[in-house]
């Protein structure tokens, strides 16, 4: 079975159905899946700054790690549910598309720059400033950014994509 | 120039035309309006959850205010300049569309709710800064802006279905 049968079949079963069937679905899906994205772009972004010392250089990285974090964690678990749902009502829009997987694999690469983040703070909570000449912090914040931005491009583009 | 003319103006300004005809160019603007949007949404939110007593808690709010409303002025200008070019592209269309005429209401609702807190409530910041529970009409600034900005994503979303 290649992606394209399994889209198909997917879309025959009844929770697509459904969804199918109900115009104000999809866009209220969207929507909870776009107010996700806000909170992880938003909690994302002001620790990636923190990193590369553009935001908040007085505070410690562990208070932006404990205010921050928490709510990144619980929104990708809001965009990976709703997305799913999108995934059942649109498989051949999603599945099918190119930069569908491109933002899949974005996905993947924030949450493991985000755990890279996140694991050695709950040691040691001074590890981001005290590891050397701070390069590393940077590049870690800079990189994290740039991949939750990617996310975002990838996410309206899949409306254009194939 | 009234109005129907001033929208036709605008239809054949050089960008719209640009963003109309070029295959690329709106979805490109799309994106940045959503990337703005987010990062406009989810920084304010920030700040309403705080107000509300739910998110960072500790934190002082006037410092907290200092790292999260500069970048959500600077995303809110672009929100503010590409939804102005995806406008451009189809101005009778959106004027006509109910769910677009909501988000714009709900949007100076918004803009009125900020300038009630910065002008009014938040004069006696000083007080409630740190370590202190909000007053009730801080709580009631930073609920009113939670559910306008939930509900400007929402109807902005409803516009690409119904345009």
């Amino acid at each position: 079975m290649n992606i394209h049968d399994f889209s198909a079949w997917l879309s025959a079963t009844p929770p697509s159905q459904v969804i199918q069937n109900n115009f104000w679905i999809i866009p209220t899906i969207q929507s909870i899946h776009i107010l996700a994205i806000c909170v992880v772009i938003s909690s994302a972004s002001l620790i990636n700054l923190r990193l590369v010392g553009i935001v908040g250089r007085a505070d410690p990285v562990a208070g932006f790690a404990s205010r921050y974090l928490p709510w990144t964690w619980t929104a990708l678990v809001v965009l990976l549910l709703s997305g799913s749902i999108l995934i059942v009502g649109e498989p051949d829009r999603t599945l099918g598309n190119g930069i569908f997987w491109s933002k899949i694999a974005l996905v993947a690469t924030g949450l493991i720059l985000s755990l890279a983040f996140a694991i050695p703070i709950r040691k040691n909570p001074t590890f981001w400033e005290s590891s050397g000449d701070g390069v590393r912090a940077k590049l870690l914040g800079a990189v994290s950014l740039a991949v939750w931005i990617a996310v975002i491009f990838c996410g309206r583009w899949i409306a254009y994509g194939g | 120039m009234d109005f129907t003319g001033l929208l036709t103006a605008l239809k054949e300004t050089p960008f719209a035309i640009a963003l109309r005809e070029g295959d690329t160019l709106f979805p490109w603007t799309e994106s940045i309006h959503v990337l703005s949007i987010t990062v406009v949404v989810g920084m304010i939110s920030i700040v309403d959850l705080r107000l509300l007593g739910v998110i960072a808690h500790k934190k002082e709010i006037r410092s907290l205010m200092g790292q999260v409303l500069p970048l959500t002025w600077g995303a809110f200008v672009v929100a503010l300049i590409s939804g102005f070019l995806m406008f451009s592209t189809n101005p009778f269309g959106y004027v006509e569309n109910w769910p677009f005429l909501i988000k714009i209401g709900l949007l100076a609702v918004a803009g009125a709710n900020v300038a009630a807190f910065h002008l009014i409530t938040s004069r006696k910041l000083h007080l409630w800064d740190e370590g202190q529970p909000t007053p009730p009409t801080a709580k009631l600034a930073g609920a009113t802006s939670l559910g306008l900005w939930i509900a400007i994503v929402v109807f902005g979303r409803f516009i690409g279905f119904t345009l």
